[in-house]
């Protein structure tokens, strides 16, 4: 680890409800985990939810092949950044 | 004119500001919708020249440079904002057990918490200070105290108020919401701030037409059909009250289900996602009062000591959301979850005309004089977070005071929009 590492353990880790923060965490966890099981606990939102359904996102490459699209209807784009664990 | 409804916590007025005041309350405009009324102002919404601590040791000396638009449009009717109130830090819904400065009670039940993060805004209204107040809501905040103390508290549609001046943590789902004891006077001011589009804020889109009255035809109410209600729990008293009501107006109420803890979940990952990233935005303002021969360790070590524990719970969770690794799995699906529930939600509307639900799981919480430790954290806002997250408008009414551990409200949620639907049936459930 390093000194960063070493200064957020201290200054972060340290020092908060773990408790509760492991008890959202595993809430959360099995909560989204279920939405797509078989045998899922609330009907209302796990039919809509169906497992076979493809969640469409738009993909960091997809938005850089519409640059030049958007550029020529007068859309001015100075810089984009990646989305938080996708590759360049 | 206060009225003898018990001894307020200084706590909540913990930042008065008087001075500056005095010469706003001298240019307020006179013949407004609002002309001469008094109100509260959440500390995390900007006012020039007064601090803005958000409720946080981190900006205990930060003074804002300017106005949010929410004020300024309440001052051009009139109004006249005459306090700023305490916070959870930075909003995050919780008990009003403010680590960074100290727990709201409630003002006329000492022992027990104010529950929820708006805790200062309600409590002064509750206890007749200000007939008004303006608070965010991120998660039910504005309901969730309003609830608490036997007060309307209303969250409007997603993009119906400016939020420029908001010092919003979560900035998809966070509103500034109304709160007050008399629905003539929240109807003025929800028209004085949806009536106008904002310049400033790129999100808002105003109500350019108020829709007719929510009493002026017959439709379905749909009610929540769960756990919580089981015959002998007051929350499910307050639901069975509410249909009879609506029932005896004419309306056919159906019970529904509810993806409750599903929105509970998505609510969690997204808020944190964003409230880890906002965050980010907030750290120069620490960094301008660090003094200058300090090192950067020690300025890091410092400045973020200086947060408290359910802040830092939420970075440590936003930032394991947005990982790599955990990307898809939590904020990914979080974001279908969202969009799913934003459609469950518009068709439930084809058919019905509003929603009813409980605002909390249960009664308040007894002051242990610690803060609260939060057992079951996704449970305590599980039936508010939806409106947040579908961006939907939503009340919490107040309907029984005199009940051991605090007053019982309901929430009712309209189809976006239609916010005055809610104020309608306010005036239905508490003219009964």
């Amino acid at each position: 680890m390093n000194d960063f590492s070493v200064l957020l353990q201290q200054v972060l880790l340290e020092d908060i409800h773990k408790e509760e923060l492991n008890a959202a965490l595993n809430a959360v966890t099995r909560i989204l985990t279920d939405i797509n099981a078989e045998g899922k606990e609330n009907p209302s939102l796990s039919t809509a939810l169906r497992p076979d359904e493809e969640m469409q996102f738009v993909s960091f490459q997809e938005l850089q092949h519409s640059f030049p699209m958007m550029q020529e209807k007068g859309i001015k784009i100075s810089r984009i950044l990646p989305m938080a664990g996708e590759k360049k | 004119m206060k009225s003898d409804y018990g001894k307020i916590n200084n706590d909540v007025l913990k930042h008065t500001i008087i001075e500056v005041l005095k010469e706003q309350d001298a240019q307020a405009k006179s013949g407004g919708l609002l002309d001469g009324v008094p109100f509260a102002v959440q500390n995390n919404i900007c006012i020039a020249g007064a601090k803005l601590t958000c409720g946080s040791n981190t900006l205990s000396n930060y003074v804002s440079p300017y106005s949010a638009t929410v004020i300024e449009w309440l001052k051009s009717e009139g109004a006249v904002p005459v306090c700023t109130v305490n916070l959870e830090e930075f909003g995050l819904e919780g008990a009003g057990s403010c680590k960074a400065t100290e727990n709201v009670t409630k003002p006329d039940m000492m022992k027990y918490y104010s529950d929820a993060s708006v805790s200062g805004a309600a409590a002064l209204v509750a206890s007749d200070y200000v007939p008004l107040a303006i608070a965010s809501d991120a998660g039910g905040g504005t309901r969730m105290s309003s609830a608490c103390h036997g007060v309307i508290g209303m969250k409007p549609s997603y993009r119906a108020y400016s939020r420029f001046g908001l010092t919003s943590l979560s900035p998809s789902i966070e509103q500034i919401g109304l709160i007050s004891k008399d629905i003539p006077l929240l109807r003025a001011a929800h028209r004085c701030l949806s009536s106008k589009k904002d310049p400033m804020d790129a999100t808002h889109m105003g109500l350019e037409n108020h829709v007719l009255s929510f009493s002026d035809s017959e439709g379905k109410i749909a009610v929540f059909a769960g756990e919580s209600s089981s015959a002998t729990h007051p929350m499910s008293e307050a639901l069975q009250n509410a249909e009879c009501l609506f029932a005896n107006q004419g309306y056919l109420v159906q019970q529904v289900e509810f993806p409750f803890a599903e929105a509970a979940a998505a609510y969690y990952v997204l808020s944190c996602a964003e409230i880890s990233a906002s965050l980010a935005r907030i750290t120069p303002l620490f960094a301008a009062t660090a003094p200058n021969d300090i090192t950067w360790n020690d300025w890091y070590r410092s400045s973020r000591n200086q947060l408290g524990k359910e802040i830092k719970n939420r970075i440590t969770a936003g930032a394991f959301f947005l990982q790599k690794e955990n990307y898809n799995q939590y904020y990914l699906k979080a974001l279908a979850v969202k969009k799913k529930i934003c459609e469950y939600f518009r068709q439930i509307f084809e058919i019905h005309r509003l929603i009813i639900t409980p605002v909390f799981p249960s009664t308040c919480s007894v002051n242990t004089g610690n803060f609260r430790l939060i057992k079951e954290p996704l449970a305590v806002n599980e039936f508010t977070t939806c409106a947040n997250l579908a961006g939907l408008p939503a009340i919490a009414i107040p309907l029984a005071h005199n009940i051991p551990g605090g007053p019982i409200a309901i929430q009712c949620i309209a189809p976006i929009g239609k916010d005055e639907w809610l104020l309608d049936a306010a005036e239905i459930l508490m003219n009964k």
